[in-house]
């Protein structure tokens, strides 16, 4: 008798969480349906769940334009300033994790706040500066702005994965005759995977989801995905909903994408530490 | 006090390792046990099972009557002991010791009363009012052991418990366990690699290789008659020395020949003529002799000063041999020597299976 | 020039002294052990020479070199650490190989070198393993290995036999043993272990709480260990330690005997703290009487330990069991708890230290 009471609550919690993670990943759901209706299907009351899908929404919004374009600025930024950011913080995190830096402590703070700092404080500043250095509306500036911006987490992130690598295995290759930046390589980079996998990922939402500094610091051939899906909501017949939807469903296909792959490793990074091997 | 009992038991990891394999064993009331083998060969796996921390895949155990294979371990009422001194820091030697008994709701002045009376046999009276981060890794061992021994368990099981400490304390450690089972009078079951710790400490040895029993006897039956050559090496201070000869008959002798050796060896009616064999001789009973007369010869390739004893190691051809002698003799590397193999000390295996072959017929 | 010489070497680690004021002189080609208690000093001393770690004072000179601030790849050591450190993300080749291809040295050779090697370890069917498929005493072999492939003026192993199977250890000292005398490397070796010490080592460096308390050759220490620590410390059983004082001028007391000492030692050590010193093996017993040993005792058999071949009697001490008296016979022997029996010793066995001072005052054959 008990077990099929027992049973009966296991289901009740198993449909209670199906109803909670729908309702979590609806608007996801809701964008990602817009973007394969007609037109009178979008606009339709009560919504309508079952449609005939159409590619329609794409085929248009390639037509209006300014669709490749920020893909590209996304994609492009968004790997370079990460890659960027990995090669420069790597050497950092190595050194501070191992070697008595001077003031190590207080640069770590000073690179921390900051990524703690509001946007919104510091970029009319920034758009100042990079004014003056002829860099707005520049790839090269916008990539250099995003590794400026991707340095702070990925430094925390590897410093702690580097911590927490044990210091035998760079003693053991210091006495085989490896000097430091070969155990760097050697040792340590091989055994930074996760870790490389969880700050790729982070820096790359990061980049990809930001939106003030690009409105801010972008012109028409620096312009990225987030900046341009709120532009171009607006036309001369009203809001725009293709292009708004077929836009949105590209922008978040390679976030869900990389997510899949690499949740694995994520999951790995994120508690890496709190496990002992 | 528990007669334990083992049938067939089994463990399976991940439906492939064999950890333990078909372990049948019955151990007498209130003696010392050791389990003996080298590492990986199921011997912890084992004790874990008689513990009950682990499930055996097939098999029972028994204490006493009692079919315990399905009971959880708080319920079988043994005392265990590990590898790491198990000790609460924030408590004092003396609370450590009494936890257990508090625990089980003795009253608190007995409990304190029967603690300092096991510390002063583990000798730790001394340490009672300190905390264990202030004692060394031999003295919370025997807070751990302490701990074990103030509640009266069914069965003691000891798992490696001198594997971490210092060697100088070992000896001591290992003495004092060998007394305190003499005066507890119960089952002990203990688990090692070190066959020292398990001559001394046994009243009788399981010898395991592979999940399996190669041998169960008392240390000096197992150490004189090995029953494989495994057993022969593993026991011994160095273990067994291995030579590979021919049984050959000249007329009505016997002999066990060898490119470099060649013993008369009476009325072996087990072996075949012109079959090899593997003969074990252990590195005290080779005696060298100063006179090259009828005797087999090697060089000294080592000597190993031991302190209270000398160990040579000599080549013989291929084959390399041990051998124990006194302290004051002088022997230096390169140097030839004389020794003989007395033939009531060989030990005769099969080359194939490692078993020993009995010689009923000396 | 042909050695290895340290010099007044100071190490803290915050307020703890690890090494103090600590000056030795290694000749090359020598086997060399560190003998200590966990804590005594000898990693931190090793790691210094090695490198891996600053001393705060005082200067290592290899060939005359003062290598006091090269890194370690600089030094020509060669170091395996008691945790063996095998690189997880490597075979057991790679992790074998890694030294030499550090040396840039051409891929025929380091293959040649690695196999060598690990022929001659018993390791040449593991060379396609991960390290976490490997036993600890494989793990143990392969970071041997590791140490022993490449050339090096010197060779460091800190503890390298501890947490092994008993038997893998009884093996590999003879093999370190065998290893040195092939090669005339040199060696040293911190060990907590007598035994290993003793079967070793050519020259002993016994260390305890970061000092170097005695230093030379391994079987004159042995045989005359000048500190009392020395003493309490290297043997297998240790020594027997018996407090003793002189009352009369002619005679040394204890509670089990009392020795007839000349007058001019007694006149030096009368009114002192004393103990007296007997090493287990050289300590006799029999049931009946004994003519051939100068001093005799009579006692109770507390305990035999027979461990194959040899036995550690224990005697009953004044206090019962924790002070007992050891006596290590080389055959087994076995008697009940209780038995009465005697024991015996030569005058030229024993030693006498000062209590207070530690240190060895006389010994019975000079």
């Amino acid at each position: 008798m008990s077990a099929t009471k027992q049973a009966k609550k296991s289901r009740l919690r198993q449909i209670i969480a199906v109803v909670i993670t729908f309702g979590y990943f609806s608007p996801i759901l809701w964008l990602i349906m817009t973007a394969f209706k007609k037109r009178i299907d979008i606009f339709a009351i009560p919504p309508k769940f079952f449609f005939v899908p159409t590619l329609d929404n794409f085929r248009y919004s390639v037509g209006r334009g300014m669709f490749w374009g920020p893909l590209i600025n996304s994609l492009v930024m968004s790997v370079l300033a990460v890659c960027l950011a990995i090669v420069i913080t790597i050497f950092a995190a190595y050194a501070i994790s191992r070697f008595r830096v001077p003031a190590s402590k207080f640069i770590m703070f000073l690179v921390l706040s900051l990524r703690m700092m509001p946007p919104a404080v510091v970029v009319i500043p920034m758009f100042l500066m990079y004014r003056l250095l002829g860099m707005v509306n520049t790839h090269v500036g916008m990539v250099l702005l995003y590794t400026m911006f991707s340095i702070p987490f990925t430094l925390w992130m590897l410093k702690g994965f580097i911590d927490e690598l044990p210091r035998q295995f760079d003693d053991a290759a210091l006495a085989d005759g490896a000097n430091p930046l070969q155990v760097l390589k050697d040792i340590i980079l091989p055994q930074l995977g996760p870790a490389l996998a969880t700050v790729i990922i982070f820096n790359m939402i990061f980049v990809w989801n930001e939106f003030l500094f690009s409105y801010i610091l972008t012109g028409p051939e620096t312009r990225t995905m987030p900046v341009q899906i709120a532009m171009g909501i607006y036309t001369d017949k009203g809001v725009d909903w293709e292009y708004v939807s077929a836009l949105s469903t590209i922008y978040v296909l390679p976030v869900l994408a990389a997510i899949y792959v690499l949740q694995n490793n994520l999951l790995r990074g994120m508690t890496f530490g709190t496990i002992r091997r | 006090m528990a007669l334990i009992t083992l049938r067939e038991l089994t463990k399976v990891f991940n439906e492939t390792v064999v950890a333990v394999d078909k372990v049948t064993l019955h151990v007498p009331d209130n003696a010392v046990i050791c389990i003996l083998g080298p590492s990986g060969c199921g011997k912890t796996t084992l004790m874990r099972m008689i513990a009950g921390l682990e499930q055996p895949t097939e098999g029972k155990i028994f204490f006493d009557d009692d079919d315990v294979t399905e009971l959880p371990a708080r319920e079988r009422n043994v005392a265990m002991v590990f590898q790491f001194p198990a000790v609460y820091p924030h408590l004092t030697v003396r609370a450590n010791i009494a936890f257990p008994l508090i625990a089980e709701g003795v009253k608190k002045d007995d409990a304190i009363r029967r603690a300092e009376e096991v510390a002063e046999s583990l000798e730790i009276s001394e340490s009672l009012d300190l905390f264990p981060d202030a004692l060394d890794a031999g003295a919370k061992q025997k807070v751990s052991i302490a701990r074990a021994i103030v509640r009266k368990p069914r069965v003691f099981l000891f798992d490696e418990p001198l594997s971490n400490i210092d060697p100088n304390m070992r000896v001591d450690m290992k003495s004092l366990i060998k007394k305190l089972s003499r005066d507890v009078g119960q089952t002990f079951i203990y688990v090692t690699h070190d066959q020292s710790e398990a001559m001394t400490l046994a009243d009788y040895i399981v010898v395991m290789k592979d999940g399996k029993v190669l041998q169960y006897g008392r240390p000096e039956e197992i150490y004189e008659r090995p029953g494989t050559d495994f057993v022969g090496w593993f026991l011994g201070n160095p273990g067994m020395n291995f030579l590979q000869v021919e049984a050959r008959k000249f007329e009505n002798t016997w002999c066990l020949v060898s490119d470099h050796i060649s013993i008369p060896f009476d009325g072996l009616k087990n072996l075949e003529t012109g079959k090899r064999y593997k003969i074990g001789i252990r590195p005290e009973h080779i005696s060298l002799v100063d006179d090259p007369k009828e005797v087999i010869s090697g060089i000294c390739d080592m000597v190993e000063p031991m302190g209270g004893r000398k160990i040579v190691h000599l080549k013989v051809g291929e084959d390399r041999l041990r051998v124990k002698v006194d302290p004051n003799r002088s022997i230096t590397p390169g140097e030839k020597v004389y020794f003989s193999l007395p033939p009531e000390h060989i030990r005769i295996f099969d080359i194939e299976t490692g078993r020993n072959i009995p010689l009923d017929a000396v | 020039m042909n050695e290895i010489r340290l010099e007044n070497i100071q190490k803290a680690f915050g307020k703890k002294v690890a090494l103090d004021d600590v000056s030795l002189e290694i000749t090359k080609g020598t086997f060399t052990c560190v003998l200590g208690p966990p804590g005594a000093g000898k990693t931190t001393l090793l790691r210094i020479i090695a490198g891996l770690e600053r001393a705060d004072r005082g200067r290592i000179i290899i060939d005359g070199v003062d290598v006091g601030a090269l890194p370690p790849a600089e030094r020509g050591i060669s170091f395996v650490a008691q945790d063996f450190a095998l690189y997880p993300h490597m075979n057991v080749y790679k992790n074998i190989a890694y030294p030499l291809k550090l040396k840039k040295m051409d891929p025929r050779e380091i293959d040649k070198k690695v196999r060598e090697v690990a022929e001659f370890l018993k390791i040449e069917k593991l060379l396609d393993r991960n390290p976490e498929q490997l036993s600890g005493g494989e793990q143990q072999r392969v970071a041997i290995a590791r140490g022993l492939v490449k050339d090096a003026a010197l060779y460091l192993f800190d503890e390298p036999l501890t947490n092994l199977d008993y038997k893998i250890r009884e093996d590999m000292r003879a093999e370190f043993r065998k290893i040195q005398q092939e090669t005339g490397q040199t060696i040293i070796y911190a060990t907590s272990d007598s035994v290993e010490a003793i079967s070793m080592s050519q020259h002993l460096v016994v260390m305890n709480e970061g000092i170097v308390v005695e230093y030379g050759n391994t079987l004159k220490i042995y045989n005359r260990p000048n500190q009392l620590f020395t003493a309490r410390y290297f043997g297998y059983p240790p020594m027997n330690l018996i407090p003793a004082r002189v009352q009369k001028e002619t005679s040394l007391e204890t509670n089990y005997f009392s020795i007839a000492i000349p007058p001019e030692l007694g006149k030096q050590l009368k009114g002192m703290n004393l103990t007296a010193a007997i090493r287990p093996e050289s300590l006799q017993i029999s049931q009946d009487g004994m003519k051939n040993k100068s001093v005799v005792f009579d006692s109770k058999v507390l305990l035999t330990d027979i461990i194959g071949s040899d036995t550690i009697v224990h005697l009953e001490g004044e206090k019962g069991f924790s002070d007992r008296i050891r006596a290590f016979v080389p055959r087994a022997y076995n008697a009940l708890p209780g038995t009465p029996i005697k024991a015996g010793f030569d005058i030229k066995d024993l030693y006498i230290y000062d209590a207070q001072a530690e240190k060895l005052l006389w010994k019975g054959d000079v």
